[in-house]
């Protein structure tokens, strides 16, 4: 199994452990990564112009499409941006003919072979479950955790094709595997508020309150996330703009050190103290 | 004189440019906290952590591997281009090594080589050596720039003045050079004050010359044979070879002077080496006049750039420091491109002709914006989008061959264009829309325009868009949505999911557009993926949004 790996820009400067620690993870089970010199997904430019965001992700495609490989992306924004551009491509014929035309000037094509996966899809359908397991080494005893779906990969689910947008199961299944429990919470597919954040600060907030909330409610000791914009907001943004205690304070490990924790693989490869809010009492659980 | 009084000015206007710079590494202010720091405590700042740095033995090994590797060999620029390497090897060392041993010959080739004479050999081909190593440098500046799309675009006049200021200098130096290889006048002023030749000997001497060194003699009968060649060898040995190689050494200039012999006549009459030698050194007085002042700044600037991040990566603890750093960086830019060409967002020009979107181009702007200069509203509100459009991913501080921390400079400058409002320009719009609705409107609302705007009509503009008719006003997508439930006040968002609907079935476009609910939107697709008549109202919301922004911005 060999991806083009898709980190995305927030992952470069503000989430440095996500790429790291998916790439050690990601070795241990044998999915080879390349790293192409991708741009952005064109996610933060679709309030502004559809065609400079299907222009954007279109290169993405078309770049992983010369070197035949398909793409893993970390960030679900990143991997909902590049299947809806993949779709709409292929459904509007004049669109595709004008952001093609645009490719050819820089030597590029898309004939829309590239197959777009998550990092979770990847884990779920092309490593498998059992094949996960084998590299167990440590498992969680007791520790609860509140996987967050995000939006953009769940929805819109005819798109995206992702797993069930009412009743997903993806998540709890890997997050299993570790040993861990995951709990069921009301706010599970809820956006993290996000896409709000330096717009609607105030909203943004509220929201993210909310979803924390709710995992303190149904006894979580931790979030799950699995995308760079969710991360950010649970951890970086919640411990800078929330001003709670941090005995108050509600982390939120990604997907990547979750398992890579399990699969016996050290704090410091998976770079755990770069999160902001301190994750160490994760060690009573192992 | 001339010479001297020429040489004063330029000093001068050079040395009060480079500290009229380095005041402002201290003075410039970029980022809103930065602007409470005063310039003596910037400048305490920076010496008590400078003199860290000589103490610890940690920063001190990062600094002088930093000098070595980055400064010197360019590893980074290696890593990334290596024909780009090559023009910067080449320009660096050929005019560095030209203005060690050949400008400054006075201080250092002759202090240090007893035998040094600038007309012998070693110093004559290594001359050579390094003037066309600089001219093969800027060939490859004047290519790379033409040829390269992208770095056509953001190539400006200074970009160019600085290669015609250094292509000037030298081109006359070789043309100088070849000019005096073949001048009468020089030879006889030479004779003159170095030798007691009689005529006899002169003659011979005069064959020797024209035929080994290249001097043209003309309307002078020299008659060549090998007597006279042999009788002008021993004199040369005696009274000239001491301080002058052989021409041809001068492998660049020389064939130059073999061109200008049929026209040796006239530009010996004409002193043509003295005009030249005028243009040679007032282009090299030009040059230091003007490069506090110009892109060869980064000569001083960016070496000090590339020192930072070799000792402090992009962590700087004292604020103080950081605010010194960001007025250093944005002096270090050469205006290479290599952030623009690796940007992240760059391909989005073909959408927005806006060039503030390259980064190479807003470290420019933003050089305006910190020095002073009032940029017209227009393009501050280009600056302001081009800004907006950069994702923050790092990408050009992690290339800059200088080390410019581009990254913090982004962040900075988006804090002071929001406290400009001048802000992200959906933020801007949001805030517009909810101004508009915080205040019922006492229009008479018009129903159903018969002829709505042809480039408003989303019928004709979308695939998928026309679902929204399919609405009968269930309201499952305004339950589901995040954002209805943390409102109290329904009037703060404008309009609900289902009544932007509503609207658009009526075609009151005008008032969807004008919801505050279109900015306020997660884009979570609740209401898309619930809604049971297969709606695409986040894809709709996204359209409108497109919209506005077209008729705001580009419109």
């Amino acid at each position: 199994m060999k991806y083009a790996l898709f980190s995305g820009c927030k992952s470069a400067f503000y989430l440095p452990q996500y790429r790291t620690s998916s790439k050690v993870v990601l070795s241990s089970l044998e999915v080879e990564l390349e790293e192409l010199e991708f741009n952005c997904c064109g996610y933060p430019l679709r309030s502004k112009s559809q065609d400079a965001f299907l222009l954007l992700a279109a290169k993405n495609l078309a770049i992983a499409e010369n070197q035949g490989l398909p793409i893993l992306t970390l960030c679900q924004c990143c991997f909902g941006s590049l299947k809806h551009a993949d779709h709409y491509l292929k459904n509007t014929p004049k669109k595709r003919e004008m952001i093609v035309s645009l490719l050819k000037e820089e030597g590029l094509d898309f004939k829309g072979t590239t197959k777009i996966e998550h990092i979770l899809t990847v884990l779920a359908n092309q490593v498998g479950y059992a094949g996960i397991e084998k590299q167990i080494t440590k498992k969680f005893k007791g520790l609860k955790i509140a996987p967050h779906y995000g939006c953009h990969a769940l929805r819109p689910s005819n798109i995206t094709e992702f797993d069930n947008p009412h009743a997903p199961t993806i998540f709890e299944q890997v997050i299993r595997l570790t040993g861990a429990e995951p709990v069921e919470w009301s706010k599970r597919l809820e956006c993290c508020g996000n896409p709000l954040w330096e717009k609607n600060d105030e909203l943004s907030l509220g929201i993210l309150e909310q979803k924390i909330d709710s995992a303190k409610e149904a006894s979580a000791d931790m979030i799950c996330s699995a995308c760079n914009y969710c991360q950010l907001q649970f951890d970086e943004i919640q411990k800078t703009a929330l001003k709670k205690t941090s005995a108050e304070q509600f982390p939120s490990i990604l997907i990547s050190q979750l398992l890579g924790l399990s699969m016996g693989l050290s704090e410091k490869d998976l770079n755990i103290e770069a999160n902001h809010i301190d994750l160490s009492g994760i060690r009573n659980f192992l | 004189m001339i010479f001297k009084i020429c040489f004063s000015i330029a000093f001068a206007i050079f040395a009060v440019g480079i500290l009229y710079r380095v005041f402002g590494f201290f003075q410039v202010a970029i980022g809103p906290e930065t602007k409470s720091f005063s310039f003596l405590k910037r400048v305490t700042t920076f010496l008590s952590s400078l003199l860290i740095v000589f103490v610890n033995p940690v920063q001190f090994f990062r600094l002088c591997k930093s000098i070595v590797l980055d400064v010197v060999l360019q590893i980074q620029l290696l890593r990334q281009n290596f024909i780009k390497w090559c023009m910067h090897i080449f320009i660096y060392c050929g005019f560095m090594g030209l203005v060690l041993i050949h400008a400054l010959e006075d201080y250092i080739s002759e202090p240090l080589f007893s035998d040094y004479y600038s007309t012998l050999n070693p110093f004559m081909l290594l001359r050579n050596v390094l003037g066309v190593m600089v001219i093969l440098g800027l060939i490859i500046a004047i290519q790379r720039r033409k040829k390269n799309i992208q770095l056509r675009l953001i190539s400006k006049r200074p970009d160019y003045i600085a290669i015609v200021v250094l292509a000037v200098i030298m081109i006359s130096g070789f043309l100088l050079e070849a000019s005096k290889i073949i001048s009468t006048p020089i030879f006889d002023e030479m004779v003159d004050e170095w030798s007691s030749l009689d005529d006899d000997e002169l003659s011979t001497l005069k064959v020797y010359w024209q035929e080994e060194y290249g001097v043209v003699f003309p309307n002078q009968t020299i008659e060549v044979t090998q007597a006279a060649l042999e009788e002008g060898e021993e004199i040369n040995d005696e009274y000239c070879a001491s301080c002058h190689s052989k021409a041809v050494w001068a492998f660049a200039s020389y064939p130059i002077s073999v061109g200008m012999r049929p026209m040796a006549g006239l530009f010996n009459a004409w002193r043509l080496d003295i005009f030249l030698w005028y243009i040679h050194f007032l282009s090299c007085f030009i040059g230091l006049a003007y490069l506090p002042f110009s892109k060869l700044l980064h000569i001083i600037t960016s070496p000090i750039s590339i020192l930072v991040n070799g000792i402090a990566g992009q962590n700087i603890k004292k604020p103080e420091n950081r605010a010194t750093r960001r007025a250093l960086d944005l002096q270090a830019c050469t205006q290479c491109g290599t952030c623009t060409l690796h940007c992240s967002v760059a391909p989005v020009y073909k959408m927005f002709p806006n060039t503030y979107i390259f980064p190479s181009e807003k470290m420019l702007g933003l050089k305006d914006r910190s020095s002073g200069v009032a940029s017209d509203p227009e393009t501050a509100q280009r600056f302001s989008q081009g800004s907006f459009i950069c994702t923050n991913c790092n990408r050009c501080s992690e290339l800059c061959p200088v080390g410019i921390n581009l990254q913090d400079l982004w962040i900075e400058s988006k804090k002071e264009l929001a406290l400009e409002k001048m802000g992200d320009p959906c933020v801007h719009l949001r805030n517009t829309k909810e101004e508009k609705w915080s205040q019922p409107s006492k229009e008479k609302i018009t129903i159903a325009k018969p002829k709505p705007k042809k480039e408003l009509d989303l019928w004709e503009s979308s695939m998928k868009a026309g679902s929204f008719s399919l609405c009968y006003k269930c309201m499952t997508c305004t339950t589901s949505c995040p954002i209805v439930g943390m409102t109290e006040n329904y009037d703060s968002i404008g309009m609900a999911p289902h009544q932007i609907m509503h609207s658009l079935s009526l075609g009151l476009i005008d008032r969807a557009m004008d919801s505050r609910m279109m900015w306020d939107c997660l884009t979570c697709y609740k209401c898309q993926e619930n809604c049971p008549q297969g709606v695409q109202i986040t894809d709709i919301f996204y359209e409108i949004k497109n919209m506005i922004f077209e008729k705001e911005y580009n419109g």
